[in-house]
């Protein structure tokens, strides 16, 4: 695991410590003021804000490179941090010398850490800097230092490092061990997530009273506060003595004043970055002998922005692209013009189609993040599962530079981190057993994404036991989920896997316990327009691919009719649309068939399923109509629909309140007339169709 | 009248659904619009009319008349929506018309009579006397909060469950 890239974090890091390393610049400005001219003159910043700030910034920077695992920028964090909070207690006073060390010590460090954009340059050596650092400490703390720098041989980790996850949690909740046990390792990357971009985590705690009920104030809405408030991580039940407690932790990027609920008792257990203390960049910098250079050796050529900014960005191509829509529709609607001013107008409308392809396209390139920023979270993952399970796995990450929309990245790691635990947990055999077996002791778990048209692809792949198709199909015969025969296909088998009934079994050592949990990371993949299929060998290992849009928010769809309702299908979640002579429907004892290439294909009517009622009949019926099949049904169904109307660009929507939440509908789209089409998920559906046995 | 603070007036947006008027505070309330393309979501509740899109969000239309029991009719020239807006969550009401607005002091409002029938009575606030008129007013939050309230009812329970199981009453404290 040691071998595993970490671009990702590096990257995010230095952007990260270049912040941090910019407000100790001038807060150590701020403290040298103080010093040269005390009690003189007005300064910008008072001399107790600027040794706390400093105190902050080195201890982020200490917990950051300890996580990265840059342990000697830790260490001389450590030994600066360790100086300010002598100054902070009044155990030293900050004078010259102190500030002149504390300098010394800061370009040090700065030095370490852009190191580490150059392969190439040597380790570096804090040692000097360490020792003089120490030498301002008072003489107890100096010794108390030493002794237990010198006991463990080597690279002893000081204190309060986070090196590890063990010694993160520690840190931050080593004085609350019930919450710190109630976490497992889908809140871990969360918090590492957290503290890498500066925010603040909190532990509130709600004891509920007569007097609090009464003023309606409970945990659901607690819950729904403090959602509004930051990030959620965990709400942990806890009983005391008689009584019981709620504890939640939290994440927010605000400061302090963000949580004072009269109802809460709020601890800060890290603390962030309040984003609007970032110096503004166009601030001119103090003249500082070192900043210059320091800016200079970590150049990333990044820009941040606000996500919203790109959102609004979005939408307003979005709202282009209707536009265009409508216009085209018009053009062709215009009569009474010569031909050739409709040629030109066809010529400029073609040109303006390109054009805005470009911009749509660009515009989203800026919101694509590489897949490393989710797979990164995994090795963590791996390793606490393969350390609590018992097994050996060496987890590979491919084409991590995918690159995918920064809104699904975030929604996807979820669902990988199922599949994920599900391999190590059981699809991969023990060192013992796979030795028996035959094959390397080491399991092997790769992470593979890539791109595929308009879509990309992550996969999760191991080499363990695979999957008993027979068992499967066994097993859910006799639950009365499906009555597929032995020969069930590998969608098939994702279908049974992902059938909430069948999940919340227990099928552990049945079917590898693929089953657990499936059913939530298939709703994940419909969720984002996307689709999740199975490929596996008895014995030899499965693979798990989620196939997603590379965006979530303009998609090309195919717009159907059916009945009086308009519908749209994103394009990528069709397999193929079939010509259905009506006539030629068969009814058969397990619903209607349709003869197609040597096989047949089940129909599901559309306006069945959704309850439609019918339209007016038409003057001359016809005598046929389509059937989509969706990229997942294995050509062995269809969704039936009464029109196809064309292929149209649409602004995908989320469609979010519970009222108007339907299964198969992952949004609704805005056709630029005020009209609003669904927008279908035809896999979804067909799987909602066989489970509703329509 | 009398300017104190005792005397608030509030402004409600007043509005009919069958033969009954009702009124909802304005506070609430972020726009009324014409009654047009709203689309059907298949296996909604009956209440629910469908989805509609206004500025950029694509809002539930829940049909009053439908709720309140009423028969539907169709939606004429002076059928409005009603767009309110509670607890971040955007709902359009459909109403057979809304025209008018009043201001009405907190202490106008009476608790609605015990043996107060008719359509909607179980999402008033109260009642209102006003020049002969009766207005009922609505309570926002009973009328939308139903069916999250169940869900959020489930949350808790789960939450509850967990504190009560036996396997985790061990002595604990935060």
């Amino acid at each position: 695991m040691s071998s595993m890239s970490n671009e990702g974090f590096t990257q995010e890091f230095l952007e990260e410590a270049k912040e941090h390393l910019r407000s100790i610049h001038r807060h150590l400005l701020a403290l040298e003021n103080s010093i040269l001219h005390e009690g003189q003159g007005e300064h910008d910043i008072p001399r107790y804000e600027a040794i706390d700030q400093l105190f902050r910034s080195f201890h982020t920077l200490k917990g950051l490179s300890g996580m990265i695992g840059l342990q000697t920028a830790a260490q001389l964090s450590h030994s600066l941090e360790t100086v300010l909070l002598s100054i902070q207690k009044t155990r030293i006073e900050a004078n010259e010398d102190v500030l002149q060390a504390l300098f010394e010590g800061t370009e040090k460090l700065e030095a370490v850490i852009a190191s580490l954009t150059n392969p190439d340059a040597p380790e570096l050596n804090v040692d000097e800097q360490v020792q003089r650092l120490a030498e301002l400490l008072p003489s107890l703390e100096q010794t108390e230092k030493v002794s237990k720098e010198a006991a463990p041989a080597g690279a002893a980790a000081p204190e309060g490092m986070f090196l590890t996850m063990e010694t993160f949690l520690q840190d931050v909740l080593g004085d609350y061990p019930d919450i710190r046990a109630s976490l497992n390792d889908r809140d871990y990357p969360v918090l590492i997530d957290a503290a890498l971009k500066g925010r603040y985590l909190w532990l509130c705690t709600f004891t509920p009273t007569s007097e609090w009920t009464k003023q309606g104030i409970n945990v659901a809405q607690i819950r729904q506060e403090l959602s509004k408030t930051g990030t959620l991580i965990k709400a942990v039940p806890l009983v005391s003595g008689s009584g019981v407690q709620f504890s939640f932790l939290i994440t927010t990027q605000k400061p302090v004043d963000s949580l004072t609920f009269p109802y809460l008792q709020c601890i800060l257990l890290l603390p962030g970055r309040s984003l609007p203390e970032e110096p503004p960049i166009s601030k001119p910098r103090t003249p500082a002998s070192s900043s210059d250079a320091t800016d200079r050796s970590f150049q990333t050529n990044l820009v941040r922005v606000d996500m919203k900014r790109l959102d609004a960005l979005v939408q307003m191509v979005g709202d282009l692209v209707i536009q265009r829509s409508v216009l085209a529709d018009r053009l062709k609607d215009l009569s009474g013009i010569k031909n050739n001013e409709r040629r030109d107008l066809t010529q400029t409308m073609a040109q303006m189609d390109r054009t805005m392809r470009h911009l749509r396209d660009a515009v989203l390139r800026t919101r694509m993040v590489p897949l490393s920023d989710v797979f990164n979270q995994m090795p963590l993952a791996v390793r606490d599962l393969a350390r609590s399970t018992g097994k050996d796995v060496q987890l590979i990450l491919e084409g991590a530079d995918t690159e995918i929309d920064k809104a699904l990245i975030d929604r996807l790691f979820e669902p990988l981190l199922h599949l994920v635990r599900n391999a190590v947990t059981h699809g991969l055999e023990d060192p013992k057993e796979r030795l028996e077996l035959g094959k390397p002791e080491r399991g092997r778990l790769v992470l593979r994404g890539r791109p595929e048209g308009d879509h990309i692809v992550v996969e999760v792949s191991d080499d363990g036991r695979g999957i008993d198709r027979e068992k499967v199909v066994r097993r859910a015969r006799a639950m009365g989920i499906t009555d597929h025969d032995h020969s069930a296909t590998d969608s098939e088998i994702v279908d049974i896997l992902c059938h909430p009934g069948f999940s919340t079994q227990e099928t552990a050592d049945l079917m590898s316990g693929r089953g657990v949990g499936m059913d939530v990371v298939r709703r994940a993949a419909a969720r984002m327009n996307g689709a999740l299929s199975l490929s596996s060998e008895v014995g030899s290992g499965a693979t798990f691919s989620l196939r997603l849009p590379l965006s979530l928010v303009i998609l090309d769809a195919v717009l159907v009719r059916c009945e009086n309702e308009m519908f749209a299908i994103p394009q990528g979640l069709l397999d193929e649309v079939v010509q259905i002579d009506l006539h030629r429907i068969v009814q058969a004892e397990s619903g209607e068939l349709y003869p197609f290439q040597e096989d047949a294909l089940a129909i599901i009517r559309l306006a069945k399923l959704f309850g439609l009622p019918p339209a007016e009949p038409e003057r001359s019926p016809r005598s046929y109509c389509y059937g989509l099949i969706g990229t997942l049904s294995d050509r062995r169904a269809a969704l039936l629909v009464d029109r196809l109307i064309g292929l149209r660009e649409i602004v995908v929507r989320p469609v979010a309140d519970p009222l108007i939440t339907c299964p198969g509908v992952s949004g609704a789209a805005e056709l630029g007339n005020g009209q609003v089409v669904l927008i279908l998920n035809p896999n979804e559906l067909l799987e909602d169709a066989k489970r509703k046995r329509i | 009248m009398p300017k104190g603070s005792g005397f608030k007036m509030e402004t409600y947006i007043l509005f009919f659904v069958g033969s009954s008027s009702y009124a909802i505070n304005t506070t609430w309330v972020q726009q009324v619009e014409m009654v047009q393309n709203i689309t059907r979501v298949p296996n909604a509740a009956l209440f629910v009319e469908g989805i509609t899109y206004l500025r950029g969000q694509m809002v539930p239309v829940v049909n009053l008349r439908t709720l309140f029991g009423l028969d539907k009719i169709d939606t004429s020239i002076r059928s409005r929506l009603i767009v309110v807006r509670l607890h971040g969550r955007v709902v359009g009401l459909q109403v057979d018309s809304a025209r008018e607005f009043i201001r009405i002091q907190e202490e106008q409002i009476l608790p609605p009579p015990e043996d107060l029938h008719g359509p909607g009575v179980e999402y008033l606030k109260g009642i209102v006397s006003l020049e002969d008129r009766l207005i009922l007013v609505i309570e926002l939050d009973n009328l939308l909060n139903r069916e999250e309230k169940k869900a959020l009812l489930n949350s808790v329970d789960d939450l509850e469950k967990k504190e009560v199981t036996p396997g985790e009453r061990k002595s604990s404290h935060v």
